[in-house]
């Protein structure tokens, strides 16, 4: 610690004064070690990227080969209206540099104005080996399934999000990397309220209970699954069956059909009526897959028109901030790591973790 | 039109006997009541002309409007002079007709509520609100006498042609021809109310406001008494239009700041420009009048009453063009933005307006979603608090497409912010949030109309009109009082309230509207300081909390406020271990009386020797801690501390310089080291407060160098003392500063949150509002974000429901008024500037006016009969909050300790809670944390 310590300069100690306040001088050290991919800066692309630049990184790289157009303006806080300049036709990644760079200048930012895949052809898969951590955000599904097996053979962190409208969900992937994990043997009651205590005020504990020690940590690999797996779990099985109703939440049927819809190719894009129709197809056979009755969803199909562009502000938050707390989580090696399916729908207000295929 | 009623209005026909005496006239009122058995329906009016009509008319069941109207009355020949020679004094017991306030007292129960209408829709008060159902009549006895034995305020046409007539009469008697008597007629309560305005320095403006509301429903004619009763409110939101004449009218003063505050509020409306146009006529119209009713001599009468039945047309026109705008607004989409107000906009912002609209056209081009939530531009949205929530949240609401947005926030930018507060960039520090977060939302936004005001949101401006003209009120608030305060605006101006808070990993959201859900004052928050019993901290520390609290006292004895409730010396009254088993209050509270005849205070003996490092040094650390050894019950099971002298500690280890040591936050000093700086911030501190002018005081700030460099070395001397185990100054400033921890991440939850119950709300969903929690792990059905159905609202809430009480336990012999209004009234029950008044005698004991009851201020509450059982009206008129504290004695408690139970038949409810004085909250206070927990 003392050693560490010296790492992070009076200035910087300044304004991480408050989250290292909660997640200590380690977890900062770690972070400020941790260089981060973004692909996809799209409103929630924007909200991850300002949420982990924020938390202090040694670098992020954004990297994103989409073109402005005037659905992204005004809708998208890394993309600043400056008078006499036309953001229309400029690469995103680009336009979103100066002002992510002005969100923490302690952080060294890339831009990369290409797809992922024409950088991955030039530059070798492998290459993303150089980050810790990969977040792939609103990006088609057989691209999240490649980039996910190239970072689990790599050994880098993973995170696929994305925001169909109202609803969003975020993956995440971190196969193998450590988590603080509290000692077994040494407390009878972990319930949650205790961890969740702990957390915040340890200095506060360490002082009053001298005598009784304090919960040991230490770190501990954790495995996860991939998406293709986790997104397609056979709810026929045995064991399943039963746990299917209080294991599901409503809203997963519907990030689960568009993602199936995504894969098959079947939107024509624009959220037209077609694009209605077939969600309802597809969600009326996911619902019936995952043994849940049709008329208990607390999302019908009338309802499925929020389900395409533009993304709701307010679930962009909500999916952003956490996949950005649980990125840093993963960066610094902190407690409790949830897993790994995050959903929230404004829809119907819930924020729900799904822990896919159930243990 | 709704019946809409005034806490002034409460009018009956009784007082024109002026032979009643009081007591009789409180009998027939309650008998009125009795009759009409509750009170009338309260709305959010849309026309004040219809809610001033409608208060005549409440006069009237009071009343029985036939059996007296041809009866003569006797004026009161002393007040009938002090209205000749314009020379109004008002004797005391009659200040009522002048001040508000003594109705109260007047009251068998201080439940009922007024409404003022002075906003654009009336702000009614909480009962009658809450009682809309009973549908009663308000008729609580308030006897405002008059001087003249009629109340002008409400008497009728006829009542005042009486008045009027008769005066007449007299003046032409006595004083004939003689222009200079600016003789008051009853009929003229305007021309009144201006002078009045204007002479009586000591009349407030509320008074001014409420005697504008009599006055104008008695330029109307009669009405059916029971006509209103049935009506139903008009839409909520539509503009009232008396807002303008009922201010102007009340002073010439205030004219002048009606017109310019008035503006920005009303601006936020979409109206017509015809309206518009219209407003300023008429504005400009009454100035007129109001000014020739300041000159003009001769025949007052006449020309008051002239000009009364001008403005009154005005009314009448206002009033249509309102009910025609609001009938316009129901069927218009879209609002020209031209048409807003320009209050603190960002001048360089830049205005695409060509673009916008083209992507507007084009956004109507592609049909999605969006186009059925256009509600959400129209909503007007009051946002308080611009800081870490405050960020995320404005960003939210501006991509989400709200348009009409106003900030307050009274900080500045700090360095610590920068982590989360993602609108602020370095260059900004020292600036003002508001201001910095308006203009980068503008940056990325420009379409959205947002404008800010960098002020508490205590300050007056912000008063219930001013809540009322928005839609909606979000709170991105990091302190408790500021909290209780617009929860209290917002349920008087009956506003939806989203609430919000942020500590560390946890968060949440909850939705108040009044009467639907619970209000944020409606269960005990658990205290977010917490406090320790005294004779711990004085004299057996066994946390390293303890000796940090010690060292902030000991701060504030040397250097700044001296609190008798926080002495650092031994205490020598601790009882603990010893043979009687007293409860722990008794212990904390020995003080004063005991030391002060012993032994000079700290302040004082350390002043004797010039702030002496060393000997100060040595009293602390070697003298009392061997006091302390020598009361040898205190040891028997406790590790018995080892005191040590300057010397002593210097003994041990490396001699760093005290830059430093202060460099090193992260580690644990030596106790050499600490022993260097408790020196070197001695006497840096003795010399900053000898530079200070007499009077003056340091004030105790975590982000002060030598002051928190003075409590970390302090803290730990006495730790190593205690034997407890030393900390670093980082970890002692949070404890010290009460810092906490806060994130990017939970914000921008808890922000999005918000913005999703904010929409619903934009809605109209009431049904589907929800409280949310980030809980800390996912639950059994993988909820992260926990949410519940609000909480219907507390019955026995003393800010939201009819009973507004609670009991107040102290001791009447010690507690002196100024305790119960700094510690309990200010400090505890976050009232802004309450007047307070004994029921049984109503003697006002505590005013808002400054300086009135200086006198009574060191008073112990038992030499004014202030004991057990008696009850005091409290009531603050900025917040609209009339709260009954009924006073139960505690011979055990000292000094100024008290408790305060909920509800006043329960005192062993279980949410009572002990409330020591403590020091006042910073930082983001944690939200209702037992909650989440739970």
């Amino acid at each position: 610690m003392v050693a560490e310590a010296s790492t992070i300069s009076k200035d910087e100690a300044a304004v991480y004064d408050r989250q290292i306040r909660l997640w200590g001088i380690d977890a900062q050290n770690k972070l400020r070690n941790s260089s981060v991919l973004v692909v996809g800066i799209s409103q929630l692309g924007a909200e991850f990227a300002k949420n982990i630049t924020l938390s202090g990184l040694n670098s992020l790289t954004l990297l994103d080969g989409h073109v402005i157009t005037k659905d992204d303006v005004g809708h998208n806080f890394l993309l600043p209206l400056t008078p006499g300049e036309d953001l229309i036709g400029k690469n995103r990644a680009e336009a979103a540099y100066p002002r992510t760079y002005t969100l923490n200048p302690n952080v060294k930012l890339t831009a990369i104005p290409n797809d992922l895949e024409t950088e991955l052809t030039k530059n070798g898969e492998d290459w993303l080996g150089r980050f810790s951590l990969v977040a792939l955000i609103d990006q088609n599904y057989d691209l999240v399934v490649r980039v996910n097996a190239i970072c689990r053979r790599l050994g880098v962190r993973f995170i696929g999000a994305s925001v169909f409208g109202w609803v969003g969900y975020s993956f995440f992937d971190f196969n193998g990397h450590q988590f603080l994990t509290k000692v077994q043997n040494k407390d009878k009651e972990a319930s949650s309220t205790m961890d969740l205590e702990n957390e915040q005020g340890d200095e506060n504990k360490k002082a009053m209970t001298m005598t009784i020690e304090e919960d040991q940590f230490e770190p501990k690999p954790y495995f996860y699954p991939a998406f293709e797996e986790a997104f397609n779990v056979d709810w026929s099985q045995k064991k399943l069956l039963r746990k299917c109703k209080r294991i599901i939440p409503s809203s997963y049927f519907l990030v689960k059909s568009i993602l199936r819809a995504q894969k098959e190719s079947r939107f024509t894009g624009n959220g037209e009526d077609a694009d209605l129709r077939v969600l309802e197809e597809i969600w009326e056979e996911e619902v019936k897959n995952g043994n849940h009755l049709k008329e208990q969803q607390t999302v019908q199909p009338e309802k499925f028109d929020h389900l395409f562009n533009p993304q709701l502000t307010p679930t962009c938050a909500v999916v952003g901030g956490l996949m950005g707390q649980e990125a840093i989580k993963a960066l610094s090696e902190g407690k409790n790591p949830l897993r790994n399916i995050f959903i929230y729908s404004a829809l119907d207000t819930t924020g729900i973790m799904c822990d896919f295929p159930p243990q | 039109m709704a019946p809409n009623i005034k806490r002034s209005s409460i009018g009956n026909g009784n007082r024109r006997k002026s032979i009643l005496t009081r007591e009789e006239r409180i009998e027939k009122l309650k008998a009125a009541r009795a009759k009409y058995n509750g009170r009338p329906t309260r709305s959010t009016t849309a026309a004040a002309a219809a809610t001033t009509k409608a208060s005549t008319r409440m006069a009237a069941p009071a009343s029985k409007p036939s059996s007296s109207r041809d009866q003569d009355f006797v004026a009161d020949p002393a007040a009938l002079e002090m209205i000749k020679t314009g020379n109004i004094r008002i004797p005391v017991n009659r200040a009522s007709v002048f001040n508000t306030r003594p109705s109260i007292s007047q009251r068998p129960s201080i439940a009922p509520r007024y409404s003022v209408a002075i906003g654009r829709q009336s702000i009614v008060g909480r009962t009658s609100l809450a009682m809309r159902s009973t549908r009663a009549t308000v008729n609580e006895p308030r006897p405002s006498l008059f001087p003249l034995g009629i109340n002008i305020f409400e008497a009728n046409e006829s009542q005042r042609q009486q008045v009027s007539q008769f005066l007449k009469n007299q003046s032409l008697a006595s004083k004939k021809g003689d222009d200079s008597d600016v003789s008051v007629s009853a009929a003229t309560p305007s021309k009144f109310n201006v002078f009045g305005a204007a002479q009586m320095s000591a009349t407030k403006k509320r008074t001014t406001i409420r005697f504008m509301e009599n006055v104008i429903p008695e330029q109307r004619e009669s009405h059916d008494p029971t006509e209103d009763f049935e009506k139903t409110p008009p839409k909520k939101h539509s503009p009232n239009p008396d807002f303008v004449p009922q201010s102007i009218l009340s002073s010439m003063k205030k004219v002048k700041r009606v017109v310019n505050l008035g503006s920005p509020i009303e601006g936020f409306e979409k109206k017509k420009k015809v309206e518009k146009k219209d407003k300023s006529m008429i504005l400009d119209e009454i100035l007129r009048l109001a000014e020739e009713f300041m000159k003009a001599d001769g025949d007052l009468d006449a020309k008051c009453m002239e000009n009364m039945e001008k403005v009154e047309k005005i009314f009448e026109k206002t009033r249509q063009n309102a009910e025609l705008a609001a009938a316009m607004q129901e069927t218009t989409i879209g609002s020209d933005e031209n048409d807003l107000p320009k209050m603190h906009f960002v001048e360089d912002a830049p205005k695409p307006r060509r673009r916008s609209n083209r992507r507007r056209s084009n956004k109507q081009e592609k049909m999605t979603w969006a186009s059925k939530h256009a509600e959400i531009g129209k909503a007007k949205l009051l946002v308080v608090g611009a800081g870490g929530i405050g960020c995320e949240l404005l960003k939210n609401l501006a991509l989400t497409g709200f348009r009409k947005i106003h900030v307050v926030d009274l900080d500045t930018i700090d360095v610590s912010n920068l982590n989360r507060q993602f609108l602020f960039r370095r260059e900004h520090v020292g600036q003002p949030k508001a201001k910095v977060a308006t203009e980068a939302v503008k940056a990325f936004c420009p379409e959205v109309d947002i404008s800010y005001t960098h002020d508490s949101i205590f300050v007056e401006q912000f008063n219930l009109s001013y809540f009322s003209s928005f839609d909606m009120v979000i709170n991105a608030l990091d302190n408790r009082s500021a909290r209780n305060h617009v929860n209290r605006m917002c349920l008087s101006a009956r506003v939806p309230l989203i609430e919000s808070g942020s500590a560390g990993y946890l968060g949440q959201v909850s939705v108040i509207i009044r009467e639907k859900t619970e209000c944020y004052e409606c269960v005990d928050k658990p205290s977010a300081q917490k406090t320790y019993p005294g004779c711990t901290i004085r004299n057996t520390p066994s946390e390293h909390i303890h000796c940090t609290v010690w060292s902030k006292h000991l701060f504030n004895q040397l250097f700044g406020e001296i609190d008798i409730d926080d002495d650092v010396s031994p205490d020598i009254t601790d009882k603990d271990g010893k043979e009687n088993e007293e409860e722990p209050l008794e212990e904390i509270a020995d003080k004063s009386e005991v030391e002060t005849e012993k032994a000079p205070n700290t302040r004082q003996w350390a002043e004797s020797v010039n702030y002496d490092p060393i000997q100060l040094f040595d009293k602390l650390f070697h003298s009392d801690i061997e006091y302390l050894c020598s009361m040898e019950h205190l040891w028997k099971q406790r590790k018995r501390p080892e005191s040590m002298t300057f010397k002593e500690a210097r003994v041990t280890e490396d001699e760093r310089s005290g830059k430093e040591i202060l460099e090193d936050v992260n580690n644990v000093w030596s106790l050499a080291n600490c022993s260097t700086i408790f020196a070197e911030c001695v006497e840096k501190l003795r010399d900053r407060k000898n530079a200070l002018a007499d009077g003056e005081i340091l004030v105790w700030d975590k982000d002060d160098e030598d002051a928190m460099a003075f409590v970390a070395a302090c803290a730990n001397i006495r730790a190593t003392i205690f034997s407890i185990q030393t900390k670093s100054l980082f970890e002692i400033k949070a404890m010290a500063g009460n810092i906490i921890p806060a994130i990017a991440t939970t914000n921008a939850i808890v922000a999005g949150m918000m913005v999703t119950e904010a929409i619903k709300l934009v809605h109209k969903q009431y049904d589907k509002i929800s409280n949310v929690f980030i809980a800390g792990r996912p639950n059994q059905r993988g909820k992260i974000l926990s949410d519940e159905v609000p909480q219907k609202p507390n019955p026995k809430c003393y800010v939201c429901s009819e009973k507004r009480e609670c009991v107040v336990v102290l001791n009447p012999a010690e507690m002196t008024v100024k305790g119960l209004n700094e510690k309990i009234l200010k400090s505890t029950l976050n009232m802004l500037a309450p007047d307070v008044m004994e029921v049984r005698t109503n003697r006002v004991i505590i005013s808002s006016e400054e300086g009135e009851t200086n006198d009574l201020e060191l008073k112990k509450l038992a030499e004014l009969s202030i004991e057990d059982g008696a009850i005091l009206a409290c009531d603050d008129f900025q917040q609209d909050l009339e709260l009954k504290l009924i006073i139960r004695k505690s011979e055990t408690m000292k000094g100024e300790e008290f408790e305060i139970i909920r509800g006043a038949k329960e005192e062993e409810d279980e949410s009572s809670r002990k409330r020591k004085n403590s020091e006042a909250e910073n930082e983001e206070s944690a939200p209702k944390k037992a909650r989440i927990t739970a």
